[in-house]
């Protein structure tokens, strides 16, 4: 029986993991690297490129390349108005649904996602050796039910089974849980690219129950890549800043200073786009944190709501795991061990913890891990809408799930032919601030008013996944509910877009890895070109540097041919040949460095 | 949910709104209430020699729907014999400002309002004529 | 009600006041047994069953969590019920509850102290009335103390909605 494997599909990063003889492991691509870049690129011949050969082309290709397309799932137009004007791809709405352009295609953001769970299932098949089929996917714990299912539905579309939609932090905390801790409470802190989670629970015998659950799903390192560029961008020519590919580079040099900060006191944001811009500017930490700050409170205010949902105080939690790449900030790890008082443990990787814990689950799922068992919660209150458009709350939030509710509807006139329900999922009083999950029509017979009986029953899945079903009290008839999600996909859609996606799949696996090998060569070729000024710089002799230029030439000539074999080939040659050379620019990098100087300055 | 025109003119402007005095023979005081939501509910009644209600006032801490289903019933009384009050039913109230079925409290609260209000009324009747006094439920 | 009451459900005994501690045991005892994903290799036509059951063992656990909740339930299984079509409730209280109504309308702190004050001493009421119903051995004496425990509930639920109103707290 192939293993069923645990996912992490991430705002940044993705990964694959499965359970190798007791022990979670992340699947890595054969260069060691397990994480995937959550980043698809239109490439040559209108093919889809995933993950590192994808992030490569944010800057060379920033109009057909999406990132961060997590932020869209399962979400409205309006939803996501306010940022759209920091991405560089077009975003409208169709039919209810985002429709995401990339070249001259448009995709939902299901299937955008799609192509990077295809990646991680390519992975995992070709280092496994055999199919892969049923998986587990992680989200975020506050991802509400529109979200779970387009997360759902991507899984489909990409030619998996999900098993089970998991919470990301629980999912943390069972990959920790399980080497560390048999009882006790814990609470975990995810803050991630995109998203803030918190969840607190109870360990009791291998039993993981969570107590409560908060978090802000437009909330994660992104928002913080975001304060400082607006904070560096007045030091930015003004012609400059509507230049869409600086932009983009800008905000990648960012994030880069952002990580970089976390070990050290000052970093530089370099943008050099020859002929067109040079920017060099220095951050300091003091500054990143003080841009930062705001971004990082609002993770504060989410935990004191989940303490005082699961009615616990900071001083009930024995231990807080770190999760999410912004974990590595020490801002963070200070608010948190000031929030909780007490020091976060981080031992696990906090970019893979939650495809570890994703793995677990899985193996739970199998039968396989038998002394383990997750009870997880909803994040948020359904309710129907009732009078003066005011929410009805049915199934409080934090309620352990699978969860129910039996409700009774009867018809308000005579001979009225239906009754119209709308579901609603979220904390506020007003009906329409709330999020709509759904409106159905209850058929029912014609009879004098307040006489039909309908019982509708709500149930939230494991997956924390709305099901409805209805049934006449009467005549004890059950009946079919049609609920057309407010924005989500049909089922008619999903299994379309399935269809399109195992036909893409038999598409001609010879031009898919012609055009990642060209790409990863034309990744290669454009740092070898810049090389040549530095190892100049760095002192290397004349005579190399011809050689030097000769073998990209030979590369460069390699690459525009069709043999993907080929390519291959020679990148692996070139890598081997030029490794000195890329020795002394290192070092020449390094001592520079430790002088104060930069490569260009030399 | 779709809410007829009525619905919402009488959540937003509550008709017969005030008290009269309790003590007034002429007047039959209900009061109500509903623990599940906290609403308390009185509706007043003045109601002439004949049985005919003359006028009618309600005071009501709640929601929307017991506020709008306080105003309708108010409506609905003035110039009805206490006969004809007493045929009013909550399904009527409910069918009229199509309260969905979470609400339907709040119409059966009217209900026992107008009920409360006129045995109130016939109990200070009952006494103000030396008749001996009607056995007449309180509670629960 | 239809089915099994939340006490069957949980297998526990139908007392007013249960401890966490026994009410988290049960619950947790039956996870580990009806949880979905100890059926994660059943049928299709199974899973909606096999997520009904276990949905069941959380509502119960849901429901008996919370004190006034559980009250409310057991008292419905013992039949105790408020009477129908008249008033429903005692007209001291409903008197009660419109004239601190029409005070907290008018606002003030005083109003809210009072309200507060009011709610605390009404919650001791019903837990020393929960308790003398649980520990109370002969059936008749306690099917007598029942229609207390109504009134002292429907009291604390009025004047916790009137707290939840008056300090400006969201809805419960």
């Amino acid at each position: 029986m192939p293993p069923i494997v645990g996912i992490d599909l991430g705002t940044t990063n993705s990964l694959v993991a499965y359970m190798k003889d007791g022990a979670p492991v992340c699947i890595p691509d054969e260069r060691g690297r397990t994480l995937v870049p959550s980043v698809i690129s239109v490439g040559e011949g209108g093919l889809e490129l995933v993950g590192d050969l994808a992030r490569g082309r944010r800057i060379t290709a920033h109009d057909r390349t999406v990132f961060s397309v997590k932020r869209f799932m399962g979400r409205s137009l309006e939803d996501v108005r306010d940022e759209l004007h920091l991405l560089p791809f077009g975003v409208r709405e169709r039919g209810g649904l985002l429709q995401i352009r990339l070249l001259d295609r448009e995709f939902t953001p299901q299937e955008l996602s799609a192509f990077i769970l295809r990646e991680l299932k390519r992975r995992a098949e070709k280092h496994l050796g055999e199919e892969v089929g049923p998986a587990v996917i992680t989200v975020p714990a506050y991802f509400n039910d529109a979200q779970r299912q387009a997360t759902k539905a991507a899984g489909l579309i990409a030619g998996l089974k999900v098993l089970r939609i998991v919470n990301e932090p629980t999912a943390a905390a069972l990959a920790y849980g399980l080497s560390n801790r048999d009882r006790g409470v814990v609470a975990v802190y995810d803050f991630g690219g995109g998203t803030f989670d918190i969840s607190i629970l109870r360990i009791t015998d291998g039993v993981f129950h969570v107590l409560s659950t908060n978090g802000d799903t437009h909330l994660g390192g992104d928002d913080i890549d975001q304060a400082l560029m607006d904070r560096l961008l007045p030091g930015v020519p003004e012609a400059l800043r509507a230049d869409a590919c600086l932009l983009q580079a800008l905000r990648q040099a960012c994030e880069r200073a952002k990580c970089d900060l976390s070990s050290a006191g000052e970093a530089r944001v370099v943008v050099s786009m020859p002929g067109r811009a040079e920017i060099d500017l220095v951050v300091t930490r003091r500054q990143l944190e003080g841009v930062m700050r705001p971004v990082v409170e609002r993770t504060r205010t989410a935990c004191l709501a989940a303490l005082k949902d699961a009615g616990l105080s900071a001083s009930d939690v024995d231990e807080v795991l770190l999760v999410g790449g912004s974990t590595r900030i020490p801002m963070v790890r200070s608010l948190v061990a000031e929030t909780f008082g007490c020091e976060p443990r981080c031992e696990l990787d906090p970019d893979e913890v939650v495809a570890l814990g994703a793995a677990v689950q899985a193996d739970i799922l199998a039968g396989k891990t038998r002394d383990m068992l997750l009870l997880d919660v909803t994040p948020l209150s359904l309710g129907i809408e009732g009078f003066g458009g005011v929410m009805n709350v049915l199934v409080p939030r934090n309620s352990t799930i699978p969860a129910s509710v039996k409700e009774a509807f009867t018809t308000a006139a005579d001979n009225q032919t239906a009754v119209v329900v709308h579901v609603l999922q979220g904390e506020r009083e007003l009906a329409a601030e709330n999020r709509s999950l759904a409106r159905f029509e209850l058929p029912v017979d014609p009879l004098p008013s307040g006489l039909a009986r309908v019982e509708v029953e709500f149930l939230i899945d494991a997956d924390g996944i709305l099901n409805v079903t209805a049934r006449d009290l009467r005549t004890g008839r059950g009946q079919s509910v049609e609920v057309i999600p407010s924005h989500g996909l049909t089922e008619d859609e999903i299994l379309g877009m399935v269809r399109e996606g195992i036909e893409h799949g038999r598409e001609d696996m010879e031009m898919r890895w012609l055009v990642e090998a060209r790409t990863e060569a034309d990744i290669v070729l454009n740092a070898a070109r810049k090389a040549v000024t530095q190892a100049r710089a760095a002192g290397v002799p004349e005579e190399r540097l011809t050689r030097f230029t000769e073998q990209i030439g030979e590369l460069a000539r390699v690459r525009d041919g069709t043999d993907h074999g080929a390519i291959r080939g020679a990148l692996k040659r070139f890598n081997a040949e030029t490794e000195d050379l890329a020795a002394k620019i290192m070092d020449a990098a390094v001592k520079s460095a430790l002088t104060g100087k930069s490569l260009s300055e030399a | 949910m779709a809410y007829s025109k009525k619905v919402i003119e009488h959540y937003e402007n509550p008709r017969n709104v005030g008290s009269m005095p309790k003590d007034d023979p002429a007047v039959g005081t209900g009061l109500v209430g509903a623990p599940e939501c906290g609403d308390v509910m009185k509706l007043q009644l003045r109601i002439t020699e004949d049985g005919v209600i003359e006028d009618a006032k309600f005071k009501t801490f709640g929601c929307g729907s017991a506020i709008a289903s306080s105003s309708l019933a108010t409506e609905w009384v003035k110039g009805k014999t206490i006969d004809e009050a007493l045929a009013i039913r909550n399904t009527d109230i409910v069918q009229e400002l199509a309260l969905p079925p979470v609400k339907i409290h709040c119409s059966v609260l009217a209900e026992d309002a107008i009920k409360q209000a006129i045995e109130d009324f016939k109990r200070k009747r009952a006494v103000r004529e030396a008749e001996p006094a009607p056995a007449v439920k309180t509670g629960a | 009600m239809t089915g099994a009451d939340h006490y069957e459900v949980l297998s526990l005994p139908r007392r007013f006041r249960l401890e966490a501690s026994e009410l988290d045991a049960a619950f947790l005892r039956l996870s580990r047994e009806l949880h979905p994903d100890r059926f994660a290799g059943a049928s299709e036509e199974e899973k909606v069953g096999i997520q009904r059951r276990s949905a069941r063992v959380n509502d119960a656990y849901r429901a008996l969590r919370d004190p006034v909740a559980r009250a409310e339930h057991l008292l419905s299984i013992l039949g105790v019920t408020r009477g129908e079509g008249e008033a429903r409730c005692p007209p001291d209280l409903l008197a009660e509850v419109f004239e601190l109504r029409e005070e907290a309308a008018e606002g003030g702190a005083a109003a809210r102290e009072k309200a507060r004050g009011l709610l605390v001493s009404a919650e001791s009421t019903l837990a020393a009335l929960l308790e003398a119903a649980d520990a109370e051995p002969d059936e008749g004496k306690k099917r007598a103390i029942l229609p207390r425990v109504r009134e002292a509930l429907d009291r604390r639920k009025f004047l916790a909605s009137l707290v939840r109103e008056v300090t400006g707290a969201g809805r419960g």
